[in-house]
């Protein structure tokens, strides 16, 4: 390891920040990370696979459970490459055993659960330290960037579940029916058994190896990163490098000066002082990069000057009736267009009033839902025809009488707002939110009895006819109107 | 080799040849930002329906208040990043917890437009669930930008400059100037020396002071000395005031 050859810019950084320089990091050298991780857990995966067939719900649990395994070969590329000698793929392949046996039973039992895992990692893993001494190493290290490591684990798993979860939303229109769960029957009865089909668990379990694939290497190279700028901070390493590079610069210096000497020594000065200083400067100015190119760009300006003159000219005074007369024609045009705004707003001033007004009819209908309903075709006393007809046992001819009436009586006289193409239910509407009390609420009784006849064909009682005819409420008031 | 450096820092080059340097914020910290507005405004939607739906029925009838309620977390759920991320903060509640910040790409603060158009846009980002697309997005965007930070031009970056607190300790050396002249880079090493030295053990401090014995010509203890006092100058060529002056060096880590 020389610090020298570091790929990766070395500052103290801010907890967060320095995640990101891991996520960077991976994102440098995804291509490759990912051919490793295809070559080296693919197969692991796929003996999970086949020793949990039986029961696929248990192997995105699996496949979680030996995350720790999958770190390792990712880890070590990451840790040469940030150091300037990026590992070719045979030389990490065939470390690849030995990466995954070393430590890995307490990796994968009683250090599993662990918090601070990819923190933790590169302690473990790069450091050559054993038993007591890692743990006493990774609590040195904890002590400064545990609690972002705590957080930073938290904050992937957030991602790596979420991106789990949309990933099966995603696609779950994609699955045959057979494959989708019954989730009614699922939340009566909670039998997972029959409710859920092995197909999605088993593509659940596909989608959750896609997104750690996905997300797991930029965990790794976060954690990386963290303990990078750890150690980069209790140790200075960004000051040592900028050390080491002044010392290289000032010994070369030192050594160049030394040369120059010895070579001014022996006589042979190399250095040709120009002769002529202001010759020099004029040689260097004839370069191309130092000519001067100039562009001309025609500009539209106002044409003041012109006009001054023109008036003097005697060749324009013969055109100042056709001036006058244009301006003439203008104003007369803007006059006219302001005239003709002022009608035509004027005549549709019903436009700008509310909508109530503007439904009014302008002529009160005279034939509704094919009845007639003027005043002239209706007897003059329409209750006692009604009763009549009643009486003479022509109950629609009866009810017809009184519901004629009343509409004529509410479009003349009430100037409710039905129009000719009205249903019996329009006109109920409109009676009820225009009507008097009274006339409404009768109206409506008189309109359920004569749908009830008219259309239903259903008998009306003699009572309830009754109470109609004598509660007729569309007469003169004290011969008033 | 310099340029292929992996860093957290994003250079942009302004319309006027200007460099600067945003510290752009990557995906982790904003899901934890993000996941801290989705509670605040859950929060916020869930008292608000307690207090609606306990005082208004009586006013104004059950149907209304339910469908005021929908408006009210229609506009909770649309407008909540754009009315903080447009305001004069740049960020939500929950970004700022987390000392985010959005800008513009070109370092200023968002305008409306764009604050609209990131947060418009976040219903494809959302697809085919749950942020997916976004999440991918960000991981592999030079910029940690999502399609809606793409789109309006704009990306999440730290608010503050990290601000390390050193123990404040006297530093007993000569004041001197150093022997070479240093580079910016240089000088800048030096003056973080002095600020992060108290942090380390003197061995480390040592070792570091022996690599520069070109320049100090000295090794040990008394390297340490003349790589104290040339710092010491490096921050106040004459010492005014007689005490040593104070150590506020962030402004250099930023270099």
């Amino acid at each position: 390891m020389r610090l020298e050859d570091i790929t990766v810019a070395l500052r103290p950084r801010q907890p967060w920040e320095s995640v990101d320089l891991g996520c960077a990091m991976v994102r440098r050298d995804f291509g490759r990370i990912i051919v490793l991780w295809v070559c080296t857990v693919l197969p692991l995966w796929a003996l999970v696979c086949v020793l949990l067939r039986s029961s696929p719900a248990l192997i995105p649990l699996a496949v979680w459970w030996l995350k720790p395994l999958y770190d390792r070969v990712p880890l070590f590329f990451l840790s040469r490459a940030a150091f300037g000698e990026r590992p070719t793929f045979f030389e990490t392949w065939k470390q690849w055993p030995r990466l995954w046996i070393k430590n890995f039973l307490p990796a994968l039992l009683w250090r599993r659960l662990s918090f601070i895992r990819s923190f933790a990692l590169p302690a473990q893993m790069l450091e050559g330290l054993r038993g007591a001494g890692v743990k006493k190493r990774i609590k040195t290290l904890a002590m400064d960037g545990g609690s972002s490591g705590v957080s930073m684990t938290l904050a992937f798993s957030n991602i790596e579940v979420a991106a789990w979860l949309g990933l099966m939303w995603g696609t779950y229109g994609l699955l045959p029916e057979s494959a989708q769960p019954d989730w009614a029957g699922l939340f009566q009865s909670f039998d997972f058994e029959t409710t859920i089909p092995n197909a999605f668990l088993w593509w659940g379990a596909a989608c959750h190896m896609v997104i750690v694939t996905l997300v797991e290497p930029f965990y790794v190279g976060a954690g990386f990163a963290l303990y990078l700028n750890c150690r980069t901070r209790i140790e200075g390493w960004d000051v040592e490098l900028a050390f080491r590079r002044l010392a290289t610069r000032l010994t070369s210096a030192t050594a160049a000066v030394i040369i120059a000497v010895l070579a001014l020594c022996g006589g042979q000065s190399t250095v040709q002082a120009a002769a002529d200083p202001a010759a020099a400067v004029r040689e260097v100015l004839k370069e191309p990069e130092f000519e001067i190119h100039k562009r001309q760009s025609p500009e539209w300006v106002w044409d003041d000057k012109d006009k001054d003159r023109n008036i003097d000219t005697p060749k324009a005074q013969g055109l100042d009736f056709v001036a006058v007369l244009i301006r003439l024609l203008f104003w007369a045009l803007v006059l006219g267009l302001l005239t003709w705004l002022i009608i035509y707003l004027v005549k549709n001033r019903r436009l700008f009033t509310s909508r109530s007004v503007s439904r009014a009819p302008v002529q009160a209908p005279k034939v509704l839902m094919g009845m007639n309903i003027t005043r002239e075709s209706l007897p003059d006393d329409i209750v006692a025809a009604a009763r009549a007809a009643w009486a003479a046992e022509d109950f629609k001819e009866a009810l017809s009488l009184l519901y004629r009436g009343s509409l004529s009586w509410l479009v003349n006289r009430r100037r409710v707002p039905i129009t000719d193409s009205d249903t019996e239910e329009d006109c109920l509407v409109q009676v009820l939110r225009a009507g008097e009390k009274t006339e409404a609420e009768y109206f409506r009784q008189l309109t359920g009895a004569w749908v009830q006849v008219a259309y239903a064909v259903l008998p009306v009682s003699d009572a309830e006819m009754g109470a109609l005819c004598d509660r007729w409420p569309f007469v003169d008031k004290g011969g008033a109107a | 080799m310099a340029a292929a450096r992996a860093d957290t820092l994003q250079s942009v080059e302004l319309a006027d040849g200007v460099e600067i340097q945003l510290r752009v914020a990557g995906p982790a910290v904003r899901s934890m930002a993000y996941l801290t507005d989705l509670l605040i405004r859950l929060g916020i939607d869930i008292v608000v329906a307690i207090i609606a739906f306990w005082l208004l029925p009586d006013l104004i009838g059950e149907e209304m208040t339910r469908g005021l309620m929908m408006l009210f977390a229609f506009f909770m759920e649309w407008f909540y990043n754009v009315f903080f991320e447009a305001g004069a903060k740049g960020a939500t509640p929950g970004q700022r917890s987390m000392k985010l910040r959005v800008m513009s790409v070109t370092g200023g603060p968002v305008s409306l437009a764009q604050a609209v158009m990131r947060n418009f846009l976040r219903v494809v980002d959302f697809m085919p669930g749950l942020y997916l697309t976004g999440i991918v997005c960000m991981l592999f965007t030079k910029r940690f930008q999502r399609l809606g930070d793409l789109v309006a031009n704009t990306v999440m970056t730290y608010a503050e400059v990290p601000q390390f607190i050193a123990p404040h300790v006297e530093i007993r050396a000569e004041r001197r100037a150093p022997s070479q002249v240093l580079t910016r880079e240089e000088q800048a090493a030096l003056l973080q020396f002095l600020e992060r030295a108290p942090l380390w053990a003197d061995e480390r401090r040592i070792e570091l002071a022996t690599l520069v014995e070109p320049l100090t010509g000295a090794a040990g203890v008394e390297g340490l000395q003349r790589l104290c006092g040339m710092a010491l100058w490096l921050q106040a060529p004459e010492d005014k005031s007689g005490t040593p002056p104070p150590l506020k060096g962030a402004a250099m880590l930023r270099s």
